[in-house]
């Protein structure tokens, strides 16, 4: 299967045609889009990794990858409507194209975490690109230990992928999560910040590798959180969100300090983001 | 390399001859200050200019290009657009050469940025040695830069009437062909460019207090300090040293389109890392919200993130930032002020 990459002249700025074969709304903001590559050809994405999405005329966004890894012409992104480019993305309809380069960033991987329990910690729209790990975990579930999902938003209206929070709830093999900041009539779960979920369950600090993905106002107190545990900071992955212009490292919109987010980001550890003045 | 002589009134000469088969970029004057602008009349060129507003720099990374050209009516493929035409630069300042081969270093570097080569690799270079230094906002003697042994195809040293004119690459060698109004340097001539390089550095002072060489370790030091917020405090966030500075490179793009709503260009236009709005990210939050942070990072990005990464400073020393500056802030205090003088 051919990357996306193909040739060092189509990578920098050309981007790839990918159709929208389906479309999805998953709450009043956002919606999953199905996208499919040129025959033949592959986005080869780790989770957490990003694309930019081009619609000529408008521009180009980074948009992060919300399907975990696959070896054929598929993909899927959550768009959530903010601005014009992603105004127009909802506007469209399957059958439509868009463009595509990517994919960028250092993106996590599985490998490298074998055999450790897994604490996914998601706020907002921060489970899209996580979703891609989760379920990559999920799919190779003999790869991880314990598998903890902790899901925050700020209300049940916002809850987004339905469908895999029902699925996850009903994994016997995955300890799931879910809590809003302010609840309605219909909500019979946690209210509060993310970290009220933490006092729920038992974690050991020895095992646990957690993952965070949210805004960045979660990261500060959910780090607390985890340090005080006992978690070594080394051990904390978390993923960074950065305006990318060009995902080659050179735009500087996505640097902090002396790093480039889409080159060596988005995921850092805790132990290399604290170093870094601008991160958090 | 080549020795030559040219005799002053033949530059116009020259350009005219390389007018054949480049476009001819060099100083002109622009009021009371310089640009470089491409030459249509020869005897437009100003060699003896001090520095210019825009560094050279600027015909090679210009601060909007075109990369692709697209259809809406076909959307997602984009054709590539690489606008490089045979150029000579004429008569660059060392700073300006070092500064050049600062950006080719980074645009080189894998994802090679094509439109930036393509110019590149067309292009020829006239280097012209400084013989006094263009106004104390400068640091180009303390970096070293007031000189420049590489970076050039053809070099002209003042000697007086004439220019000691060095044909240093094949490239500047087959542009020479067919041009006769060069002399060979004699022996005296040599010796007499030689003394005039010494006679120039006695002209340069240095304006820091300190060898520049700690300047990376003070700035670490420096990073929490009050002077950030001091001296960012009378900064107006406007952007002119970034657009000034031949060694930045920060960009953003933005779709053109035609007057038929199809048609249009992607174009990419240099950013500016002290405007307010640069590190915004989705949801608002500004990570560099305060103009001290914002300076300190176009600082710490020449003088301690690039040159960790390249192991050079990035700045040259040129001055532009300074002579740019609507609210006066200028390098060399804030240098002298983090090396604790």
């Amino acid at each position: 299967m051919e990357s996306l990459k193909r040739t060092p002249d189509v990578q920098t700025f050309t981007p790839v045609p990918a159709k929208i074969v389906a479309k999805k709304d998953i709450t009043d903001k956002e919606t999953i889009f199905s996208m499919e590559l040129p025959e033949g050809m592959s986005l080869h994405h780790k989770p957490l990794q990003f694309v930019m999405v081009s619609i000529f005329g408008l521009g180009e966004a980074p948009i992060s990858i919300t399907s975990s890894p696959s070896e054929d012409n598929t993909f899927d992104l959550c768009v959530r409507r903010v601005g014009v480019l992603t105004e127009a993305l909802h506007a469209m309809s399957p059958g439509d194209l868009v463009g595509v380069r990517g994919p960028f960033g250092n993106g996590a991987i599985l490998e490298n975490i074998p055999g450790r329990d897994l604490l996914f910690v998601a706020g907002g729209l921060g489970l899209a690109p996580l979703r891609s790990l989760i379920n990559q975990t999920v799919e190779h579930r003999d790869f991880a230990g314990n598998v903890t999902i902790f899901y925050g938003c700020k209300n049940p209206e916002e809850q987004l992928f339905l469908d895999d929070i029902a699925k996850w709830r009903d994994d016997p093999s995955i300890e799931f999560h879910q809590t809003v900041d302010v609840a309605d009539e219909s909500w019979k779960g946690n209210v509060g910040v993310i970290t009220t979920l933490f006092d729920r369950i038992k974690i050991n600090p020895r095992t646990t590798t957690p993952v965070i993905c949210g805004p960045p106002i979660m990261y500060k107190f959910v780090i607390m959180k985890l340090l005080a545990m006992g978690i070594p900071e080394r051990r904390i992955y978390m993923s960074l969100e950065r305006r990318m212009r060009c995902g080659l490292g050179r735009c500087g919109h996505c640097q902090i300090n002396g790093v480039y987010v889409c080159q060596e980001g988005p995921v850092f550890t805790y132990a290399d983001a604290k170093k870094f003045k601008e991160a958090l | 390399m080549n020795r030559k002589t040219i005799r002053k009134e033949d530059i116009a000469k020259l350009v005219h001859h390389f007018q054949d088969k480049h476009q001819v970029v060099g100083p002109v004057a622009k009021e009371h200050q310089f640009g470089f602008e491409p030459i249509v009349d020869p005897t437009e060129l100003r060699l003896d200019y001090t520095t210019s507003i825009l560094s050279p720099v600027q015909h090679l990374y210009p601060n909007k290009e075109k990369l692709l050209k697209y259809d809406r009516r076909n959307p997602g493929e984009g054709e590539i657009i690489l606008e490089a035409e045979p150029m000579v630069l004429m008569g660059v300042h060392p700073c300006d050469l070092h500064s050049i081969q600062i950006v080719d270093e980074i645009m080189m570097e894998d994802p090679e940025d094509h439109n930036y080569m393509a110019r590149r690799e067309h292009t020829l270079i006239v280097g012209l040695g400084c013989q006094t230094p263009c106004d104390d906002k400068i640091l180009c003697y303390d970096k070293g830069t007031w000189k420049a042994e590489s970076g050039f195809d053809l070099l002209l040293t003042d000697i007086g009437e004439t220019y000691i004119l060095d044909i240093v690459s094949a490239k500047a060698e087959q542009a020479m062909e067919g041009f006769d109004a060069i002399g060979e340097a004699s022996h005296e001539d040599r010796r007499v460019a030689q003394a005039s390089i010494s006679e120039a550095e006695k002209n340069f002072t240095k304006n820091l207090a300190m060898p520049i060489d700690g300047l990376g370790h003070y700035l670490k030091e420096s990073y929490d300090d009050m002077i950030w917020e001091a001296q960012g405090g009378r900064c107006l966030s406007c952007g002119s040293c970034n657009i000034v500075c031949p060694t930045c490179y920060c960009f953003d793009t933005q779709d053109d389109i035609e007057l038929d709503l199809c048609s249009g260009e992607r174009c990419r236009t240099k950013d500016a890392c002290q405007l307010n709005n640069f590190a915004v990210v989705a949801g608002g939050e500004n990570f560099r919200n305060r103009a001290g942070g914002r300076l300190r990072h176009r600082i710490f990005r020449k003088e301690v993130y690039l040159h960790d990464k390249y192991l050079r400073s990035t700045c040259v020393g040129c001055g532009r930032c300074n002579r740019a500056c609507v609210a006066g802030l200028n390098l060399v205090d804030i240098y002298n002020q983090v090396m604790g003088v």
